[in-house]
């Protein structure tokens, strides 16, 4: 069993070319121009076992041998118990049987911490936090927006004044129940809609106000954001989308900032995800709250309907990409 | 030109598949492990790098123990999470710990080199770096002193704006507090491109290979030259999405163009992706065009023994391996990611060669002990390696 390598001796770059011969005693021989050597094979401190190229074998003097990869050689180490755990690691690392298999565990396991694990962690955590800090999140952005997209709400006072009194009537035994206040807007651009900022604020378009037939119509809309506001999803929303960020990047390691592009994408779908759950708990809560108030349920079928018509939501089914449930299938959960 | 000069090429033989293996199973073990397996994972990346690029049929090799690189992790660690109690109970105190961290950069890039020179090996020699602290500091200190006095000019300034809800309405900060603003950024601003010259000629000139010493003769007029370039069409780019978002994503201009709210959300993520891309694009070219002028140079003017190098990379090949990398991670998902590294990696190293004056033989070790990870994992948190 014969070898040829190349050998340095560790005080300086000079290169031998040497053959090598292996002993059943556990002993490596070298022969070359100008250089004899012996070494046990327990005078082995460091072996390599990396890929297909190269091996790397260090002696206990400082020298080493740099060999090309060897079937023989890989034997010899195995017989003599020479870095096992290392070829342990490399073994999976070139059998394609296990390569699979560390593709599939790695792909499950991200699945289910991004699915499972970090909403549920968000959610200890944003319930664990005081309440207030949520003020911080959303902080200018009604100012922001009364600067660009809102202005003046132009529903006629008395109106104002009977959808504020059904908020009362949602309001009165939710938790920081003072910290929900309505507000009433003109939005073109937004259309009719409804949004509850993480301050407590829930602001309803005129859009809105015109599209519903009746005040418990407008109030299954608030119960509605009024169940965004009590489960925080705000807070839990900014949770999620940094957790979703660390672990992409995490798995993706020591790659250069290539990868924070690369991410978006699966980003992007993960927060919708998470967003179309986070407007299926608001569905329950406002179901629980309206049959609570003794409010019939297919109000907010109705006004669900007649938005979904005035949005042109033409998809029956819900995509990857959208950030709301499909029509349909909320609906669905409010027929009475 | 000597005569006995032979042109060596520096090869690279690492393979895609191979190494997606090798990364799939780092991952897998640092997830199961709770990441405690990443040095590992680290060391063998980078043993596998080194061992697959090649000078005259010998390769180099990697040394770290992950076990010292690991518990540097852990006091990086340990400083963080300080940091984040300090400043979240005392945010004053909080950036004065940032301060401290910021003084020790001079410091860790000094250490990180050192760690990683030494555990790199060729033909069993190991290479060197001068722990010059002092030196270290001198040369941050050239683009250091103005920021830091920019950054107080800054506070300064801050200082006579009132509240965040008053800021409309109340006037704006004196001027002479502007211009001192302006005097110390520009400063900064100007003095970047010398203070890059000095730190790739400190980092060169303080590595070795055993007892010989790299050296090289840079020039601050050449970096001058690459980085003003950079700097220009950076501000060029940036005025045409300044512009073009002011002329297009204004709710005036999309009330005139769109019909219903479908259209005006449609407008609005078109206008999204197009900045995106074209924010992305500008990136990876003008980072493609400093990374390649900046490799070239230093390379072409290091020496070692009588031996010189030979560096071709270019721009437009360079940003092209940057952008269709960055695509095809986006659209597998990231499992391209190997592929990706193996590709810039074998596209670097095999621009690179050798004018040897010998053949290589005559590199004597030097014998030093051993030295703790501390500045290395410093140097990994804090993002300072230079690619060199």
């Amino acid at each position: 069993m014969t070898l040829t390598a190349y050998y340095y001796d560790g005080i300086s770059s000079h290169r031998h070319d040497v053959t090598l011969m292996f002993s059943d005693d556990g002993r490596i021989h070298l022969r070359g121009q100008s250089l004899v050597q012996d070494y046990a094979v327990q005078s082995i401190v460091k072996s390599s076992r990396l890929g297909k190229t190269v091996r790397l074998i260090d002696f206990a003097d400082g020298a080493r041998l740099e060999v090309p990869a060897n079937g023989e050689l890989d034997q010899f180490m195995d017989r003599f118990q020479v870095g096992k755990v290392e070829g342990l690691i490399h073994r999976l690392e070139h059998s394609l049987k296990y390569i699979a298999i560390a593709v599939l565990v790695t792909a499950l396991t991200a699945w289910g911490f991004l699915v499972y694990g970090i909403p549920a962690i968000s959610e200890r955590i944003a319930y664990a936090l005081p309440v207030d800090i949520q003020n911080d999140l959303g902080e200018g952005v009604l100012e922001a927006l009364d600067g660009y997209v809102f202005t003046e709400s132009q529903v006629d006072k008395g109106r104002q004044a009977s959808i504020q009194a059904w908020f009362d009537k949602l309001k009165t035994g939710q938790p920081h129940a003072e910290r929900l206040q309505l507000q009433f807007r003109n939005s073109e651009l937004m259309g009719a809609n409804a949004m509850a900022l993480p301050s407590g604020t829930i602001v309803v378009t005129d859009g809105l106000v015109a599209l519903s037939q009746n005040d418990e119509e407008i109030a299954a809309v608030l119960a509605h954001e009024i169940g965004h506001v009590e489960h925080r999803h705000s807070l839990r929303a900014a949770i999620q989308n940094s957790g979703v960020a660390v672990v992409i990047a995490l798995m993706l390691g020591d790659v250069s900032s290539i990868s924070s592009f690369a991410t978006a994408l699966p980003t992007l779908m993960v927060n919708m995800k998470y967003s179309r759950n986070f407007e299926t708990e608001a569905d329950n809560f406002a179901r629980t709250l309206m049959q609570e108030q003794g409010i019939p349920l297919h109000y907010f079928a109705d006004i669900l309907t007649r938005l979904g018509e005035s949005h042109h939501a033409e998809d029956a089914e819900t995509s990857f990409f959208d950030s709301h449930p499909a029509v349909k299938e909320r609906i669905l959960q409010f027929q009475q | 030109m000597d005569s006995g000069n032979k042109h060596i090429p520096i090869e690279f033989t690492g393979r895609g598949l191979e190494y997606f293996g090798i990364w799939i199973v780092n991952i897998l073990l640092t997830i199961i492990t709770i990441g405690i397996y990443r040095p590992w994972a680290k060391v063998r990346t980078r043993k596998y790098f080194y061992n697959n690029t090649r000078i005259d049929g010998s390769v180099f090799d990697y040394h770290a123990n992950p076990v010292a690189i690991l518990k540097g992790w852990l006091v990086v660690f340990a400083f963080l999470v300080a940091y984040n109690i300090i400043s979240s109970i005392n945010p004053g105190m909080g950036m004065v710990f940032s301060a401290v961290i910021m003084l020790m950069v001079p410091w860790a890039v000094v250490r990180s080199r050192a760690f990683n020179l030494r555990n790199t090996s060729y033909r069993n020699v190991r290479f060197y770096f001068g722990t010059d602290t002092m030196k270290s500091y001198k040369v941050f200190a050239i683009v250091g002193i103005p920021y830091v006095l920019f950054v107080l000019s800054s506070a300064f300034t801050m200082s006579f704006m009132p509240d965040p809800s008053e800021r409309l309405v109340a006037p704006p900060p004196p001027p002479h507090a502007l211009a001192l603003m302006g005097i110390t950024g520009f400063t900064a601003l100007m003095l970047t491109p010398l203070f890059i010259t000095r730190l790739y000629q400190f980092l060169v000139n303080g590595s070795a290979l055993g007892r010989s010493h790299f050296t090289t003769q840079l020039r601050a007029r050449v970096f001058y030259k690459v980085y003003g370039l950079a700097f220009v069409i950076a501000m060029v780019v940036f005025a045409v999405i300044f512009f073009g978002l002011k002329a297009f994503a204004n709710p005036d201009f999309i009330r005139s163009v769109a019909t219903t709210q479908q259209e005006a959300q449609a407008i609005v993520l078109l206008i999204t992706i197009v900045v995106m891309l074209l924010y992305m694009f500008s990136i990876y070219l003008i980072s493609a065009y400093t990374t390649v002028a900046t490799l070239n140079e230093v390379w072409n003017k290091t020496r070692i023994q009588d031996n010189h190098f030979l560096s071709e990379l270019r721009v437009l090949r360079y940003g092209w391996i940057l952008l269709s990398n960055a695509f095809f991670i986006l659209i597998t998902l990231g499992l391209y990611t190997p592929w990706a590294k193996v590709r810039m990696m074998r596209y670097r190293v095999e621009n690179l060669s050798i004018q040897a004056a010998d053949d290589l033989n005559n590199f004597i070790d030097q014998r030093r002990d051993e030295m703790s990870a501390l500045g290395e994992e410093m140097g990994d948190a804090l993002d300072l390696e230079f690619g060199f």
